[in-house]
């Protein structure tokens, strides 16, 4: 069976899990459509790195129900989901001395060696220039984009199915990142998205507004909305979200994500 | 699958650093080679690098090798282990209880090899070694004076008469039958160290040479004993002897006793450096006459005549 | 720079081995002997190229050992006997040693030395490993801890057992724990010796591009298609099986396990693929220079455990390798 471009890349039912007595997820539901920027957002403890994991298929955990469908298949084998998505996680670690380009070279490991899909990779994040500097060396932010590179060049094939419909899934990609890699973030996000989907969680709501094409909003381990990202992210909602008051706003910055905007990496 | 890329800022070698990696190298050069071992030197070869008596014999056991220096057979011994200090320093060393030099041991070409057997036994390599060189390899325990008449079996078969002399008084006195202790025996115990205290219980040479000397050991348990100080004063001793490898240990065990809580019933204390009692040696057998001398010492703070065996 | 890494390992190797084979006892002409270079007869370089080969061996299977066990808990400080292998190997020992003794049997009659050592190494692996196990597969802290205690139990039991034997025959149970590198090996222990060098080589080069991408966090290196669980329970039993032949075969030698790998790292780098070899290397490198080294030292009292050589050279070596860490920021 292979996937439509009408056919949502993920789509999960009714995830229910459990520690125990605690319910992490309680009966979330979502698609993600080719061509989407999903934006999970909530208040801390909502549940949304968790699903994220869920969705990336990497949570086995006995309290666990409802349906993970990735390019249509619940049941994938493992080496074919690892041409369809990839997960790069909040802190990324590395407890090996490698270079930049070596981090990046791993993503590989499961769908063949190819150094160009390296090199694309590097350069969809703007590092070109430092790949071969040792990981370590590097600032937070440009870990974090080493990270996604590693699961961009994990991505970049031509030979699935689906084309080269990865899913990246990110949990919360822009934590303490200065403003510049923001957007050099953002950016390659959205080449990704072109070809396939992301799906990310964010802790705060701007930001999400500023990228997101879908979102979904959680509380307590529920999805309490979903849809288009402009009548999702709303006030509303938003507020019910995090049991305070959310405004719309002028006074706060964001960087800025138009294109023309000159950025040195 | 090369990297080709050199790693940024490669650390230099400093001169310093060459210099002391220098001078490292050539000293350990010269340790090697530059002079020889053994203590010996080209120009000044001693006499006892001469001729042998056979039969060439080594030793793997310093109990041993004590017991073959007390007969006057320390010429015969070519080979040693590391703790073996009754004959020269100049002997090679060829292994220990446990372990073997191959090299060495084939070098120093003994006819007969002793060895004290571990309880996991001699190891099937040295075994090995000793068929091969036509080595007769002669294993002994020395834990009781049985063992001690084994050796002196052993000792008669390899040196023939020339060993006959010396050991003719000592295995006299291993031949004796065990005597029945009398019933009004004089208890005693033989403490060997102090905190914990370390006693002499049933069943080794030293008991038994304590019961031919008439006395009594108030120690019940077999082996060497650790003992509390509840359980010694509840021995009700009436002489503890103290066997020490030094005479400072030996006033510091007199010391410990003297002050446990006797309840009145203090037992005469002696101690005394007397180490080669503390090898399971023919040595040992040989200096029986101190244990008798202990047994009828007068309590005393540093517990020895002046006429003590064993100056080293 | 990874060509001339190993480059510069295959050359200690050989001046190691050359060393320990052209240097020895030779007895002069008035029948003293002293160290001298060079070989009498054909015997004498059989026996010193077998030791030199033996001593290689085991350092390989103590390299490999040491690698598998560090990237296992991503800890560089972890050894072969990090989980316990030493102390329930001679608390196997022990037990032969002191049941032969109260049963007035000979020790050969359970096996020997060799068939405790292995029985308590094997022991100390399963209860470790069951005492680590959790969710996703063994937790390195959980895995260290439970190697920590098991080995301070095990070792406890040794000296209870001490009690059962006389005062003279203890030091025969705790000899063995000194370590000591046979100088000639039986077939077995050789062939076996051999095996376990390579099949640990074999088995952890074939998944070194895994190791590599285990390197990061859990979820990316699941996310990149490695099953971090299989590949932790892999790497346990080869670095565990590896410790314990080590350990039936010369008993407890340390650092180097432990400084092997540091090496390896420094001189071709942190690529699995050249790792794996270059640590193996690097221990043979080690023990067969202790090995040659401890010909050449002669203080009178005998050769000198190879064991303490190992921990005199590691020793110093682990500090310089801790101390280009820290200024080098890694």
């Amino acid at each position: 069976m292979s996937a439509t471009s009408a056919e949502p890349l993920i789509s999960a039912r009714n995830i229910v899990l459990s520690y125990g007595a605690v319910r992490a997820l309680d009966g979330v539901s979502l698609e993600v459509p080719r061509g989407a920027i999903l934006a999970i957002v909530g208040p801390n403890g909502c549940g949304k790195s968790t699903l994220l994991r869920v969705l990336a298929k990497l949570a086995d955990g006995a309290g666990r129900s409802g349906e993970v469908a990735i390019a249509g298949e619940v049941a994938g084998d493992p080496s074919s989901l690892t041409k369809l998505r990839a997960f790069v996680p909040q802190r990324p670690e590395v407890s090996a001395d490698f270079t930049a380009r070596e981090v990046v070279r791993l993503g590989r490991h499961a769908v063949g060696a190819n150094e160009a899909a390296v090199a694309r990779a590097l350069d969809a994040v703007g590092l070109a220039a430092r790949a071969d500097l040792p990981f370590h060396t590097l600032s937070g932010g440009e870990r974090q984009r080493v990270s996604i590179a590693r699961a961009l060049a994990q991505l970049d094939n031509t030979d699935t199915r689906a084309g080269s419909a990865g899913v990246l899934l990110l949990d919360e990609p822009f934590s303490g990142i200065d403003p510049a890699e923001v957007v050099r973030i953002v950016q390659a996000l959205r080449a990704r998205a072109t070809h396939g989907a992301v799906v990310l969680s964010l802790h705060e709501p701007g930001l999400a507004r500023a990228i997101a094409t879908h979102a979904l909003v959680m509380r307590a381990g529920k999805a309490i909305a979903s849809g288009p990202a402009a009548t999702t992210l709303t006030a509303e909602i938003l507020t019910a979200a995090y049991g305070h008051p959310m405004v719309e706003s002028s006074a706060w910055l964001v960087p800025s994500l138009s294109a023309g905007g000159s950025i040195r990496s | 699958m090369i990297d080709a890329t050199d790693k940024p800022a490669k650390r230099r070698v400093s001169p310093l650093q060459q210099a002391i990696g220098l001078t490292l190298s050539l000293a350990l050069i010269w340790a090697i080679f530059g002079r020889d071992h053994e203590g010996q030197t080209p120009a000044s070869a001693p006499a006892t690098a001469a001729v042998v008596p056979a039969p060439r014999v080594a030793s793997l056991s310093p109990a041993i090798t004590d017991s073959l220096a007390e007969l006057g057979l320390a010429a015969h011994v070519v080979g040693r282990s590391g703790f073996c200090r009754s004959v020269p320093a100049t002997v090679p060393v060829v292994g220990d209880l446990r372990s073997f030099d191959a090299e060495r041991l084939a070098l120093a070409k003994p006819d007969v090899l002793f060895v004290q057997p571990p309880i996991a036994g001699v190891d099937p390599a040295l075994r090995e070694l000793c068929t091969q060189k036509s080595i007769e390899l002669v294993e002994r325990r020395l834990d009781t004076l049985d063992d001690m008449r084994g050796l002196t079996a052993d000792i008669t078969r390899v040196f023939g008469a020339e060993a006959a002399e010396k050991l003719a008084p000592i295995a006299a006195f291993l031949a004796e039958p065990a005597p029945q202790t009398a019933s009004d025996a004089q208890r005693v115990v033989i403490v060997v160290s102090v905190d914990p205290i370390l006693a002499v219980g049933r069943g080794n040479y030293l008991d038994e040479l304590l019961a031919r000397a008439g006395a009594a050991n108030a120690v019940d348990a077999k082996g060497w004993v650790e003992l509390s100080v509840e359980s010694l004063v509840a021995l009700k001793p009436a002489r503890v002897i103290g066997i020490s490898e030094t005479r400072a240990r030996a006033l510091e065990v007199a010391n410990f006793l003297e002050v446990l809580p006797w309840n009145g019933a203090a037992p005469v204390v002696v101690a005394d450096a007397l180490p080669e009692l503390l090898t399971p040696s023919l040595r040992a057998i040989a200096r029986r006459g101190e244990v008798t001398r202990l047994l009828s010492a007068a309590s005393s703070d540093s517990g020895s005549s002046a006429a003590t065996g064993a100056a080293r | 720079m990874t060509q001339r890494g190993f480059i510069v390992l295959v050359f200690v190797i050989a001046l190691a081995a050359a060393l320990r084979v052209a240097i020895g006892p030779a007895a002069a002409a008035d029948g003293s002997v002293h160290l001298a270079l060079g070989v009498a007869n054909g015997e004498i370089l059989a026996l010193r190229t077998n030791a030199a080969l033996s001593a290689g061996l085991l350092g390989c299977v103590l390299g490999l050992s040491g690698l598998a066990l560090q990237v296992l808990l991503r800890n560089p400080l972890a050894s072969p006997f990090v989980l316990g292998i030493s102390s329930g190997a001679g608390f196997g020992v022990a037990l032969v040693l002191s049941l032969a003794y109260t049963l007035s049997l000979p020790a050969m009659a359970f096996g020997g030395e060799v068939a405790g050592a292995v029985a308590g190494a094997l022991a100390t692996l399963a209860i470790v490993a069951w005492l680590g196990r959790a969710r996703e597969g063994s937790d390195p802290t959980t895995l260290v801890l439970a190697g920590v205690i098991v080995g301070a139990i095990f070792s406890a039991g040794t000296m209870l057992l001490e009690q059962l034997v006389p005062h003279g025959l203890r030091g025969d149970l705790l000899s063995w724990m000194a370590g000591r590198l046979p100088e000639i090996p039986s077939r077995a222990a050789f062939w076996t010796l051999a095996c376990a060098a390579a099949g640990g080589w074999i088995t952890l080069t074939a998944c070194a591009g895994a190791l590599d991408v285990a390197c990061l966090s859990d979820d990316e290196a699941r996310s990149s298609g490695v099953d971090v669980r299989r590949l932790r329970a892999m790497l346990f039993v080869v670095g565990g099986t590896l410790a314990a032949v080590a350990v039936a075969y010369a008993g407890p030698i340390g650092f180097v396990g432990l400084v092997g790998p540091h090496i390896a790292r420094r001189l071709v780098g942190p690529r699995h693929a050249a790792l794996v070899p270059a640590s193996a290397l690097a221990g043979a490198a080690l023990l067969v220079g202790a090995d040659a080294a401890r010909q050449a030292i002669d203080l009178g009292t005998g050769r000198l455990p190879v064991g303490v050589v190992t921990a005199l050279a590691g020793g110093p070596a682990f500090l310089w390798l801790l101390r280009n860490r820290a200024r080098s920021g890694a």
